[in-house]
C-alpha cells in the first residue's frame, strides 16, 4: 500500500451557518492521480484551499506528507506544485522573468522543460503575462508547475478558460509527466472528459457530504444507466436508496445504479410500474457524474 | 506572533479610541470659559470689567452695578482717552499726573506668559540688533547669536560665516563682568519696530541677570541687582516706551521681579508659576492689572504703576463646566499628543478617573453578551472593557474575528 | 531567494519608485530654487529671517504632505496586485518561511521609500547648511523628519489593509491608520517632536505586525 500523501480526516466547513461538508474523510495515496469532481458549490475550491493552507477548517485538519500544511516548513512545501483557478501568475512578469525568480526557490528546478513548453507560445521573450491570451497563460503556469518538479500537484480547475486545444496540450503534457515520474496528482475540474483517462481516482462530492470516492475504472465499468419507456410518464418512479435521481429524460423513464438490471426490474415491478424497452445506456465519465450528482 | 500581533492591533486602535473619543466630545460640547476683560479703574478704586452674555454686552464692576458703554468709558479715563477725548469727556489729569497724548502712550505695560511660551523648542540662534539708529530708525539684524559652553558665537547672516573678533569680544566682556557661563537663557526683542533697543536680558548658571547690548557693533554688559537667592529662572525683556524698566523676572517661589531701568530689582506683591499659570499685564501710566489664572480660578492684582504696590486683589473661582463634570463619568482616561501647558509633542496619559468604572462595567457585560451571541467566545476584549470602557467596546462590537 | 523576492518586487515597483523619486527630487530642487532665489534678489538675510520669524517649518513645509502620499502610492502599486485574484497565495506558497516573505516585501517598499525620503531631504538640507547655520538647518530638518516618518507609516499601514481579507476589516484599518497618521501633523512648529520622534519610528516599526495579522486573518480564509 503506498504511503498517503495527503490525508484528510472528519473535515468539517462552515461559511456562516451554511455548512459545506461535516466530517469529511479521504486519502490520496503516493503516485495516484486524484479528481476532485462535484457541482458548482459543493466545497471542491474551499478542499484546495484547506489543502493548501489558505482556509482554516471548523474542525480536524489536513495533513500533506505528515504535516499540517498551516505549520508546513518551507522544506516540505518544496514537494508541492500549486495551480490557482484561472492560471493565477504575476502578470507584471514576462515569461523569463517569473522563470527565474520561481526558479531561485527550488533546487531541482528544470529550465529545460519549462522553456521546452515556452517555445511552443509563440510569444516575445520580453511580452508581459498580462498581454497574453488565457491559453498562453496557462501553458505558463503549466510550464512552471513541470519545471518545479514537484512530488504533489494541486490544481484547481486546471481547464478553465482555455479552449480544446489548450486543454488538449495541457492533458498530454500532464499526463506524460505525472506517469512517468510517479507524481501525486489532486486535481478538480469542471470538463469531466477531460479526466477521463487521466485520472486515478476520483472523489465526487454533494452538497455537505461525499458521493463516493473510488478509482475511476470501477466508477465507469460498475455505474450503471438503465432506459424504459412506461405508458403514463406521470407515474412517480421509485426512490431506492440504490438509485441516483431517477427521473424522466425525453420521455424515456431514466435509474442510475451501481446495481445490476435484475434489481432495477425488480424494484419497478414491486412498485407496480409497467415499462418496455428496458435497457441499459452506454455511457461517458460525464454521464456518470451527471447521473450521480443530478441535473439542475 | 499572531498573539503579539492581536496585542498590538487591539493597543493600537484603543489609544488611537481614547486619543479621537475626548476630542470628539469635547469638540461637540465645548463652551468657551473665557475669562472677562478686567481692568482697575482709578474712579471706582475697584476692578471693572465686560463681558459678552446672553447675546448683549455687560458693563460690570466687583460689586457687580451695571454700566452703560459709556459710562463705563468713563471709568477708565487712561484706557479709553482717545474716545472720551473726541467726546470732550477727557480727563486732563488724575491723581497729580497729567493726562494727555504723550502720558497716555508712554505710559503703557504689557505683558504675558503661560507654560507653553516657556516649554517649546527654540531655534537655537537668536537675533541681535545694532541698539545705535541709523537715520533716525533701528535697522534690522544683520546676526545671529549662538550660545556656547563657554562663550557666546555670532554669525553673519549674509555669508553663514562666524564673526570671530566679535565673539571674542562679547565673550571677554561677560568674563570681565563675572558671568557665568554658560547662558542659561536670553530674552530680547530683536525687531526694528521699536523706538529704542535694550539688547537682551541674560541669565547665568549662577542665577544673576545680566543685560547685553550691542552698541556701535562692541559689547555692553551689565550686570544687574539680581542676586542668586532670588533663584531667577524666567526673563522677559518688555522695553517699555517710558523706559522705566527692562522687563520682568520670576524666581524662587513664584516671586515676580521688574528689573529697573538702572539695573536694581523690584518685587511685586504676586506670585506666577509659568509652569501652570497663564498670566498676563496691561498697564497704563497709573495702574497695572495683572491676571493669574490656575486650574480653578483666576487672581486680580491692581499694581500702582510709580511705586509698583499691589493695591487691590481680587480671587475669582471659574465655575466647572458640565461637560467637564461629566467627562469622568465616561472616560476612565484621556490620552494626548498635545498639552495646553507646553508646545512638546509626545504622548501622555490624563484625567484618570474611578467614576468610570460603572460605565465600564456595563459596557463590558454589554460586549461580552454580544460576543456570545455572534459565537465569538472571547473573554478578553470585555475584560479589557472593564479598564477601557468605551475606548475597547467601540471597536469590539466592529471587529470580527471569525468569518 | 532573497535576491529573487527583490527582483521581483523591483519589477512591480521600479517604475513608480523612478517617477516618487523624481517627484520628490524635483520639489526638493523647485524648494532649493525658490532659497537661491531669496538669495541672489534680495539677500540670505531674508532666508534667515524667514526661519527665524516663522516658525511654521519654512519652505519645507511645501512637501508636508508629499511622504504621505509617497508611501500610500507605492504600498497600492506594491500590495494591490498581490491580492487581486488572490495571487498572495502564490506569494506565500513558494518555499520560504511566510512571515519573512511578507516582511522582505515590506522592507523593499521601505528601503525604496528611504533611499527617497533621504536624497530628497538631504539635497535640500545639504543646501540649506550653506546658507544658515547647523542649528536652523536642523530645525528645518526636524520639522520635516515626522512628515518622512509619516511616509513609511504610511506604507506600512495601507500594506496591512490590503492584506486584509475582509472589508470590515480593512475600514477599520483605514480609520485607524488616518488617526494614527495624524499624530504625524498635529503641530508644524519645529523640533517639536524631539522628545518622541524615536517613539513614534519605534511604533512605525511595530506597525509590521499588522502586516503580519492580516496575512494571518487572510491565511484563516476569514471574509465578509
Amino acid at each position: 500500500m503506498n504511503e498517503a500523501v495527503i490525508e484528510c480526516e472528519n473535515l468539517t466547513h462552515f461559511y456562516g451557518k451554511r455548512k459545506i461538508y461535516e466530517n469529511l474523510n479521504f486519502t490520496v495515496p503516493k503516485g495516484r492521480i486524484m479528481g476532485l469532481l462535484g457541482k458548482n458549490g459543493t466545497g471542491k475550491t474551499t478542499t484546495i484551499n484547506i489543502l493548501m493552507g489558505y482556509l482554516q477548517p471548523r474542525g480536524r485538519e489536513c495533513r500533506i506528507f505528515g504535516e499540517n500544511i498551516l505549520n508546513m516548513s518551507p522544506e516540505k512545501r518544496k514537494r508541492i506544485a500549486l495551480l490557482l483557478e484561472n492560471h493565477v501568475q504575476y502578470t507584471f512578469m514576462n515569461i523569463e522573468q517569473i522563470e527565474k525568480y520561481y526558479g531561485a526557490f527550488y533546487p531541482n528546478w528544470n529550465k529545460d522543460a519549462y522553456y521546452e513548453l515556452m517555445a511552443k507560445l509563440k510569444v516575445a521573450p520580453k511580452q508581459l503575462i498580462s498581454r497574453m491570451s488565457c491559453g498562453q497563460r496557462s501553458q505558463v503556469a503549466l510550464g512552471l508547475i513541470l519545471a518545479q518538479n514537484a512530488d504533489l500537484l494541486v490544481l484547481d480547475d486546471f481547464s478553465i478558460g482555455l479552449d480544446p486545444g489548450y486543454r488538449r496540450l495541457f492533458i498530454e503534457y500532464l499526463e506524460d509527466y505525472t506517469k512517468s515520474e510517479d507524481k501525486t496528482v489532486f486535481m478538480t475540474s469542471h470538463i469531466i472528459q477531460d479526466l477521463d483517462g487521466l485520472v486515478d481516482d476520483c472523489i465526487v462530492m454533494d452538497y455537505g457530504k461525499i458521493l463516493l470516492q473510488k478509482p475511476i475504472s470501477e466508477l465507469k465499468k460498475n455505474f450503471k444507466t438503465f432506459t424504459f419507456e412506461v405508458a403514463d410518464q406521470s407515474v412517480k418512479l421509485p426512490n431506492d436508496p440504490e438509485f441516483y435521481h431517477p427521473g424522466f429524460v425525453k420521455g424515456l423513464g431514466e435509474i442510475n445504479t451501481f446495481k445490476e438490471a435484475e434489481y432495477v426490474k425488480k424494484v419497478l415491478d414491486d412498485h407496480s410500474i409497467t415499462y418496455t424497452n428496458f435497457k441499459r445506456k452506454t455511457i461517458t465519465l460525464e454521464d456518470a457524474f451527471v447521473g450521480l450528482t443530478g441535473k439542475y | 506572533m499572531k498573539i503579539i500581533s492581536n496585542i498590538f492591533y487591539y493597543a493600537l486602535i484603543i489609544l488611537m479610541m481614547a486619543w479621537m473619543l475626548p476630542w470628539l466630545y469635547d469638540f461637540a460640547f465645548y463652551k468657551p470659559s473665557s475669562i472677562p476683560n478686567y481692568s482697575f479703574s482709578p474712579i471706582t478704586r475697584n476692578f471693572v470689567h465686560w463681558e459678552y452674555k446672553d447675546g448683549k454686552s455687560l458693563y460690570l464692576d466687583s460689586d457687580n452695578n451695571e454700566y452703560t458703554q459709556d459710562q463705563y468709558d468713563s471709568l477708565l479715563p487712561i484706557q479709553y482717552y482717545f474716545i472720551l477725548q473726541s467726546k470732550n469727556k477727557a480727563l486732563d489729569s488724575l491723581e497729580g499726573y497729567p493726562i494727555n497724548r504723550m502720558s497716555v502712550g508712554m505710559g503703557m505695560a504689557n505683558g504675558s506668559g503661560n507654560p507653553a511660551s516657556i516649554h517649546r523648542p527654540s531655534l537655537g540662534v537668536k537675533e541681535i540688533l545694532e541698539s545705535t539708529k541709523y537715520r533716525l530708525a533701528l535697522h534690522d539684524a544683520t546676526q545671529v547669536f549662538r550660545c556656547k559652553e563657554n562663550s557666546i558665537e555670532f554669525i553673519n547672516k549674509s555669508d553663514n560665516k562666524i564673526d570671530t573678533l566679535k565673539s571674542r569680544l562679547f565673550t571677554e566682556a561677560f568674563n570681565a563682568v563675572g558671568f557665568h557661563w554658560p547662558i542659561v537663557r536670553s530674552s530680547g526683542n530683536p525687531t526694528s519696530r521699536k523706538s529704542y533697543d535694550f539688547g537682551y536680558l541674560v541669565l547665568d548658571s549662577n542665577h544673576e541677570v545680566y543685560n547685553m547690548v550691542q552698541v556701535h557693533g562692541k559689547p555692553y554688559i551689565r550686570k544687574t541687582e539680581v542676586t542668586p537667592d532670588m533663584g531667577i529662572t524666567l526673563l522677559s525683556m518688555r522695553e517699555p516706551m517710558n523706559q522705566a524698566y527692562f522687563g520682568y523676572a520670576i524666581g524662587k517661589n513664584e516671586s515676580f521681579y521688574l528689573i529697573m531701568r538702572d539695573y536694581s530689582v523690584k518685587k511685586l506683591d504676586f506670585k506666577v508659576d509659568l509652569n501652570k499659570n497663564n498670566f498676563w499685564l496691561m498697564g497704563n501710566m497709573l495702574y497695572w492689572t495683572v491676571t493669574v489664572t490656575d486650574d480653578t480660578g483666576y487672581d486680580l492684582y491692581a499694581i500702582n504703576a510709580h511705586s509698583y504696590e499691589t493695591i487691590a486683589h481680587e480671587r475669582h473661582e471659574t465655575p466647572v463646566l458640565s461637560y467637564t463634570k461629566s467627562l469622568k463619568w465616561i472616560f476612565p482616561f484621556t490620552f494626548h499628543f498635545q498639552r495646553n501647558e507646553d508646545k512638546w509633542v509626545y504622548p501622555s496619559f490624563a484625567d484618570w478617573s474611578y467614576y468610570a468604572l460603572i460605565l465600564n462595567i456595563i459596557l463590558a457585560g454589554l460586549l461580552f453578551y454580544v460576543k456570545r451571541r455572534r459565537k465569538e467566545n472571547q473573554i478578553c476584549l470585555p475584560l479589557i472593557t472593564v479598564f477601557c470602557g468605551l475606548f475597547s467596546f467601540i471597536p469590539a462590537l466592529f471587529i470580527r474575528e471569525n468569518s | 531567494m532573497n535576491k529573487a523576492i527583490f527582483f521581483k518586487e523591483w519589477i512591480k515597483t521600479k517604475r513608480t519608485f523612478w517617477i516618487l523619486f523624481a517627484t520628490m527630487v524635483c520639489f526638493s530642487i523647485y524648494i532649493i530654487f525658490q532659497i537661491f532665489h531669496t538669495c541672489e534678489f534680495v539677500s540670505p538675510t531674508r532666508v534667515w529671517n524667514n526661519f527665524i520669524i516663522d516658525d511654521k517649518g519654512v519652505y519645507i513645509n511645501q512637501m508636508q504632505f508629499l511622504p504621505l502620499l509617497a508611501g500610500i502610492i507605492l504600498a497600492f502599486v506594491q500590495f494591490v496586485p498581490e491580492i487581486t485574484l488572490k495571487r498572495i497565495k502564490l506569494t506565500l506558497h513558494v518555499p520560504y518561511p511566510q512571515k519573512r516573505m511578507l516582511l522582505m516585501m515590506a522592507l523593499i517598499g521601505v528601503l525604496e521609500l528611504t533611499t527617497i525620503f533621504v536624497v530628497s531631504l538631504g539635497l535640500y538640507t545639504a543646501y540649506l547648511s550653506t546658507i544658515v547655520s547647523h542649528e536652523v538647518v536642523f530645525s528645518s530638518f526636524m520639522a520635516a523628519l515626522p512628515w518622512f516618518v509619516a511616509g513609511i507609516a504610511s506604507y506600512i499601514l495601507v500594506s496591512a489593509i490590503c492584506i486584509e481579507p475582509t472589508w470590515r476589516g480593512r475600514v477599520i484599518g483605514g480609520l485607524t491608520s488616518a488617526i494614527f497618521l495624524r499624530i504625524f501633523f498635529v503641530s508644524v512648529l519645529p523640533k517639536a517632536y524631539s522628545y518622541s520622534i524615536v517613539g513614534l519610528i519605534i511604533v512605525v516599526l511595530l506597525c509590521f505586525l499588522l502586516m503580519l495579522r492580516s496575512m494571518f486573518r487572510f491565511k484563516q480564509g476569514l471574509q465578509d
